[in-house]
């Protein structure tokens, strides 16, 4: 490497070049765009990491990006340049899009008392799942006509007990209005607030591993998956066999629901994209010859 | 309550045999001509089998499968049977290539050598597309042996490409040479002047 | 120079700009392109692939799309095909672009369901007129 592209770490910074070089990258790679305003959140982010690697410097930093064995750089990269919350009713168009456009189409071939599958990986504390099962009490007008299963899975069995307990503190609970909480939720003292009994056993948690195809396998016949905000950490090779599972996990015309600012377009061409008023989704095809 | 517990979780072991995987790989839906393919990805003999079913397989799910299947068994034979693809009329076909060279890495780099020479332009092109997934002291040097002799200009233009996002201080020369050699090209000129602003932050006039 | 225009796109005369999507893998060609066509007072937005090219098809009405033939996860005549069966998408007029020459790839691109073809490099006032000539502008 020529002394040129040295930098010393301390007056480490980002020249526009390699500002740009680094959103191609990313783009590249998420699909995700960085504009010239989030420079500085950006630049932060990367000197950052490029100091926590060891890296002599920007290029260096690139090249280590680029390596086979990148994998867990750039998770650690991914999560400081997104944003990583959970809350219920998180993405709520998304919920909006499963009553108004997705169950509809699902059910249309559908009987009374007919099992709909929905499954929410990762779960992480149990937002998500719960969001789901109150999200189509509320709004739903044919719940009753179906029974509704809703499976839960994360890697993190510390998640997964915290989502079983199904206590949260009012943060978590900022998007609902008032009634759903008094409905929803009792208090729980300095805890917060925690989930009813109904809601909290209606849905069933696994610890699973998204990688491994044999505990995947274990899902079939799914009408929804709603996997948001995980595959963006993977690299290329695990979340192509991840979608992978995903799609072979769900029945024909099956759904499955990314987050807001996640695209197949890097990683799968299985799926279908299909535009709803609500939201953006990917559909696997139906029928086969 | 319309909203049921579901029971519990438990893994199936499907155990099937070589002989009716490879049956599945022409005679199933798409489901399973995919599990075929996958599963046949763990014996290195069914590559030529893969790169078979590649030739009349209309499913583009299908052939990704088939794709993955030669790169997850890897080594030179598959290589050179997924190359093969970059050749085919079908669009679809020399992209998916592609990706499975990518994927093969340095299994790929005796049969990509051969192609960027090939005689056909498009050949040459997709071949430079794969020195994108290679390290850098791999790709270097056949990008730099594109700037300094292809004679096609869109062939120099993939490889520009690939260096805009790959490139090192150590090719700003034969750059600026090609920049020279192309000098009435207008895409080519602007796709130097970015490649070399990506590699060092000035373009290829002041290097 | 034979340009076949079939279809002009139906662009509202009062709108300033008009939106263009480039559909390439090749991130100095969609530079080159953007550089041209912003310069031209259009607004243009990027697609590395077909798929990605789909996604932002059916959310943004573009007056034109550029699409290049050779892209990874999806090509340029699957994301022609998947443009016009649908609804949303299927009228918006689209430049097809490759480096190939031959004629029978003409051919396949108009009746994968584009309204003009070009073939690499392409030079900056080639580009310009073609797209105004499928926006149905004059460029005078």
């Amino acid at each position: 490497m020529s002394v040129l592209a040295q930098r010393p770490t301390a007056t480490l910074s980002i020249s526009e070049a390699e500002y740009q070089k680094f959103c191609e990258f990313f783009y590249r790679r998420t699909g995700i765009s960085f504009g010239e305003n989030k420079r500085y959140f950006v630049d932060k982010r990367l000197i950052e990491r490029i100091r926590k690697t060891g890296s002599s410097g920007v290029e260096d930093y690139f090249e280590r990006l680029r390596r086979r064995d990148a994998s867990g750089e750039i998770e650690a990269l991914i999560n400081l340049l997104t944003i990583n919350e959970t809350y219920f009713y998180r993405e709520d168009h998304q919920l909006e899009c499963l009553v108004k456009g997705i169950l509809p189409e699902l059910v249309s071939g559908r009987r009374h008392g007919d099992r709909i599958r929905i499954w929410s990986m990762p779960s992480s504390t149990g937002e998500e799942p719960y969001s789901i099962a109150i999200y189509l009490l509320e709004n739903w007008p044919k719940v009753d006509d179906y029974d509704i299963e809703i499976m839960a899975s994360d890697i993190d069995t510390n998640v997964l007990r915290a989502a079983e307990a199904g206590v949260y503190d009012a943060r978590s609970l900022h998007r609902l209005s008032p009634a759903l909480r008094r409905k929803y939720f009792v208090s729980a003292g300095t805890e917060g607030f925690r989930l009813i009994d109904a809601i909290r056993q209606s849905v069933r948690f696994n610890k699973v591993n998204a990688s491994d195809a044999v505990e995947m396998g274990a899902f079939a016949n799914i009408d929804v998956i709603f996997c948001r905000n995980m595959l963006i950490y993977f690299d290329d090779r695990s979340r192509r066999q991840v979608v992978e599972s995903f799609y072979d996990s769900l029945g024909q015309g099956g759904f499955i629901c990314l987050g807001h600012s996640e695209t197949m377009s890097r990683i799968s061409s299985l799926f279908e994209v299909r535009k709803f008023p609500q939201a953006i989704v990917y559909q696997k095809p139906g029928g086969s010859r | 309550m319309p909203l049921i517990r579901p029971a519990a979780v438990t893994p199936d072991a499907i155990v099937e045999t070589l002989e009716s995987r490879r049956d599945k790989l022409v005679g199933g839906d798409v489901d399973e001509r995919r599990h075929a393919a996958r599963a046949m990805s763990k014996d290195p003999a069914a590559a030529a089998a893969l790169a078979a079913c590649l030739q009349s397989e209309a499913d583009p799910r299908v052939r990704d499968s088939l794709f993955a299947g030669l790169s997850d068994i890897g080594g030179t034979q598959a290589a050179e049977l997924v190359a093969a693809f970059l050749r085919s009329d079908d669009a679809g076909l020399r992209g998916g290539a592609i990706e499975a060279l990518k994927r093969l890495e340095t299994d790929a780099v005796v049969v990509l050598d051969g192609l960027m020479n090939d005689p056909d332009t498009d050949v040459r092109i997709l071949a430079v597309e794969v020195t994108r997934a290679w390290p850098r002291e791999l790709a270097t040097p056949r990008l730099r042996r594109v700037f300094e002799s292809e004679p096609h200009v869109n062939v120099c233009a993939a490889a520009v490409d690939v260096v805009t996002e790959v490139g090192s201080d150590d090719l700003l020369p034969a750059l600026n040479r090609l920049r020279q050699r192309f000098a009435s090209e207008q895409f080519l000129v602007f796709a130097i002047d970015i490649a070399c602003e990506r590699i060092h932050g000035d373009d290829a006039r002041d290097a | 120079m034979n340009i076949q225009v079939i279809s002009p796109a139906l662009s509202d005369p009062e709108r300033a700009v008009a939106q263009i999507l480039v559909v390439d893998d090749a991130t100095v060609v969609r530079l080159y392109y953007r550089q041209i066509l912003e310069g031209e007072g259009y607004a243009v937005e990027e697609a590395i692939n077909g798929i990605e090219g789909l996604e932002k098809a059916v959310q943004t009405p573009f007056d034109l799309c550029i699409v290049d033939v050779n892209m990874p996860m999806m090509d340029g005549y699957t994301f022609l095909h998947a443009l016009r069966r649908e609804p949303i998408t299927h009228a918006i007029p689209a430049l097809m672009t490759t480096s190939e020459a031959c004629a029978e790839d003409h051919h396949a691109a108009l009746k994968a369901g584009a309204n003009a073809y070009l073939v690499k490099p392409v030079a900056r006032d080639q580009l310009a007129l073609y797209v105004a000539a499928l926006l149905g502008r004059s460029l005078s």
